[in-house]
């Protein structure tokens, strides 16, 4: 017999269907790629994944070889134009060595100051194609860049790849109240069932708006829920996926959403699009 | 004409069915068994004990009394209870595995989002949007997951819309008994009546579909009639308006606040929405073909479920959890329980009284039938009810035509429920839904008011149209049971 949490779970379910702001969705426009190459091992990935990039949407990729000792202000010069630039981090030192014991000075500074999206190499990667064709666009890592995410990760997923939206609660989080009023939530519910449908809530707006045109841009649209600490979450969702992490990233280093997309990418293996 | 006896009945009630004497044991095998069943029955009426519970001690204690008594042989006939409805198990496994994951695909909810919206809030419309849709629902969903996704959309909705639930809710819990109606896998107690009768799907699908639709359209009136002030009162928009533009606005209003609703924000993955789709028909179409390709609707219902798993990309463990294994238990003991009675010769007992009680006349006995399965229906559970039937009917059908009665005990059991708020399970999860969703809570009064009227106006509905096709000799004819679908009790 269904119980009072199925009723409560499919309640909360058309609730969080109430979308109050629609989104006009659209695929990003990259055109122009920048390749930035720093003489370490991550070369052969930028390489990778500036050739399946451009292959997915038909940008033309420039190259920069970064090379002295104050690289960021030349990638920034060669970044002048560019829709996105691929650059490896650390920069400067072997992935194998130092990838998970700082981004760089350079990838920090660049991280402030490119209006681009960066992309930035990790580890080797076994198949670009697949991996930038199945992008996993983690919205509440930086959540006020989360349209424009999904939209370069729509970009890079249209005409026949696969675009993964992750919503992630945080129950450690104290979640706004008026969040919740807002999504007739009940603040003193927060069992995993209410929060699994705040991030369904969350999500909602993007998801109708990807949903109701997946048919049109060709591409194999899924939104998957999560509960914990965000990075971790996303981290475990991408490793099943194997395909390259989307996120925002907030140009104030010391804001939440940039720490968050800093330690994101220092923990990955897998390489990370930053927009 | 009459084609009404199934070749396959393996339990005493066919032997008394082919003209032959009933099994005796003795008085006191039958009235042991007779009691513990009706302890059992009471219990679960009353609450007293979970059914599960109930149903199980009582097939236990009966299996012991059986076997003590002599009334079963040995233990290997227990086996050969449950073996004759495990079709009605199987459907019952396949259909959980796939209602869930279409559930979760999110393909329901669009569609409800999707109708619902049209009715632009207006309170009437959208009350008669929501009970074609628990119809629909329940049709293809089963009872209990199609009555709960409208009553959710019900409430919420009515929450944007700052509208009293209660004729909503009440008009799903009404309308869905007459959705289970539809097809002959749309409820449990269909499927059991349905696979016991031998009656082919499609066959079943033509001549309950208009009694469905016909009840339903009878719920609908009544519960329009009984909160017509509530259904006709809206909100005003803003004070100090003329009543004419207040209205305006107010429906503006509502009509803004329902169009929020995205119904594409409900799918989590298109390829899933698509296949479930697709699925759920080809099940469908797999029940209506299930006869001709000599299969069983168990096959079918296994095989829906298992492509479900196969193609849905969804976590196997996750959609086994979700087979209603409270109603299999239910049914084992029940079963188990009422084949003990059976081998007594106490439901043959019963036949033979009730069959004379109406003097061997049919249309004296279906009004019988139906005033008594419809009573019994509305105190306890429908499906004890209907499997205690079942061996009764079979036993009747010996010296009365076998089509109304088994039309007669199929429609009544299903919409007996309507009579009181405990009744049906459709019932007991729209008042879950007032009491948690709304803080309303529907009295006994109420529900006899509304519940009570409808329940009348439908059986004698039911009652017309069971005796006009019996006066005109308009029932198909029942197929000969083949030996691969043994009649359940």
């Amino acid at each position: 017999m269904e119980s009072n949490d199925d009723l409560k779970r499919e309640m909360a379910r058309f609730e969080a269907a109430r979308v109050t702001a629609p989104i006009d969705l659209q695929p990003a426009e990259l055109r122009v790629l920048l390749a930035v190459f720093d003489g370490t091992d991550q070369d052969a990935t930028v390489a990778a994944l500036a050739r399946a990039i451009s292959a997915r949407t038909g940008a033309t990729v420039r190259e920069h070889h970064a090379t002295g000792a104050e690289p960021l202000m030349g990638i920034l010069a060669a970044a002048e134009g560019a829709d996105l630039v691929i650059a490896p981090s650390p920069f400067g030192r072997d992935y194998l060595t130092e990838g998970h014991e700082s981004l760089s000075t350079t990838i920090d500074l660049l991280l402030t100051r490119c209006e681009a999206p960066v992309c930035l190499a990790r580890a080797p990667v076994d198949d670009a194609e697949r991996c930038v064709s199945h992008p996993l666009v983690a919205l509440q890592v930086d959540r006020h860049r989360k349209v424009d995410a999904t939209a370069v990760g729509l970009a890079l997923a249209r005409g026949g790849g696969g675009l993964a939206l992750l919503s992630v609660v945080d129950p450690s989080e104290r979640t706004k109240r008026e969040e919740l009023i807002g999504r007739y939530i009940d603040p003193r519910d927060l069992s995993p069932e209410v929060l699994a449908t705040l991030a369904s809530a969350r999500a909602a707006a993007l998801t109708a708006a990807l949903q109701r045109h997946a048919r049109e841009w060709n591409v194999d649209a899924r939104v998957k829920f999560g509960l914990g600490e965000v990075v971790e979450r996303t981290l475990d969702v991408a490793a099943r996926r194997r395909g390259l992490i989307v996120a925002g990233r907030d140009r104030d280093a010391t804001s939440e959403g940039a720490q968050r997309a800093r330690r994101l990418v220092l923990a990955s293996a897998l390489p990370v699009l930053l927009v | 004409m009459w084609v009404t006896l199934p070749t396959h009945l393996p339990s005493s009630a066919a032997a008394l069915a082919l003209g032959e004497a009933a099994p005796v044991h003795g008085a006191l095998p039958m009235a042991l068994l007779g009691l513990v069943m009706c302890v059992t029955y009471a219990l679960i009426a009353t609450g007293r004990m979970h059914k599960v519970t109930a149903a199980l001690t009582g097939g236990i204690v009966c299996t012991v009394i059986a076997l003590a008594t002599g009334v079963l042989h040995d233990y290997d006939a227990v086996h050969v209870i449950l073996t004759k409805d495990i079709g009605v198990l199987g459907v019952i496994v396949g259909t959980s595995i796939l209602v869930d994951i279409s559930g979760r695909s999110g393909l329901f909810q669009f569609l409800a989002i999707k109708i619902a919206k049209r009715a632009k809030g207006d309170p009437e419309r959208l009350f008669a949007a929501l009970c074609a849709l628990t119809v629909a629902f329940v049709s293809l969903l089963t009872i209990a997951p199609g009555t709960l996704i409208v009553a959710s959309l019900a409430l919420v909705l009515c929450r944007t819309l700052s509208l009293d639930p209660r004729p909503y809710l009440i008009g799903v819990a009404l309308c869905a008994n007459s959705g289970a109606l539809v097809t002959f896998a749309s409820g449990i107690c269909t499927l059991m009546v349905g696979t016991a009768a031998g009656l082919p799907y499609l066959q079943f699908f033509i001549v309950s579909t208009p009694v469905a639709l016909l009840t339903a359209g009878v719920a609908w009136a009544v519960v329009r009639r009984a909160y017509r002030g509530v259904l006709r009162a809206a909100p005003a928009a803003a004070p100090g308006l003329d009543a004419e533009t207040a209205r305006a606005a107010a429906a503006e209003q509502r009509a803004t606040a329902v169009a929020a609703y995205d119904e594409w924000a409900l799918v989590t993955d298109r390829r899933l929405f698509f296949r479930s789709a697709l699925l759920l028909a080809g099940t469908v179409i797999g029940f209506a073909l299930a006869q001709p390709l000599g299969v069983g609707l168990d096959f079918i219902a296994m095989s829906g479920g298992a492509a479900a798993i196969l193609f849905s990309g969804q976590d196997p463990e996750e959609a086994i959890r979700k087979v209603n294994w409270t109603v299999i238990l239910f049914f084992v003991g029940l079963f188990v329980m009422i084949g003990a009675v059976e081998h007594s010769g106490l439901l043959q007992s019963a036949a033979g009284g009730l069959t004379s009680i109406t003097g061997g006349n049919i249309y004296v006995a279906v009004v019988v039938l139906v005033l008594f399965v419809a009573v019994t229906s509305g105190v306890m559970d429908n499906i004890p009810v209907a499997a205690t039937m079942v061996p009764i009917v079979t036993t009747m059908t010996a010296t009365l035509p076998a089509a109304p009665l088994w039309w007669s005990l199929v429609l009544a059991a299903n919409l007996g429920g309507n009579g009181t708020p405990i009744g049906s399970i459709s019932g007991v999860i729209a008042l879950s839904a007032l009491v948690e969703g709304g803080g309303q809570k529907v009295g006994w009064g109420e529900w006899f008011r509304v519940g009570g009227l409808t329940l009348i106006l439908q059986l004698l509905v039911v009652l017309a149209w069971v005796l006009l096709f019996t006066g005109f000799d308009l029932f198909p004819a029942l197929p000969q049971l083949s030996a691969g679908a043994a009649p359940a009790h």
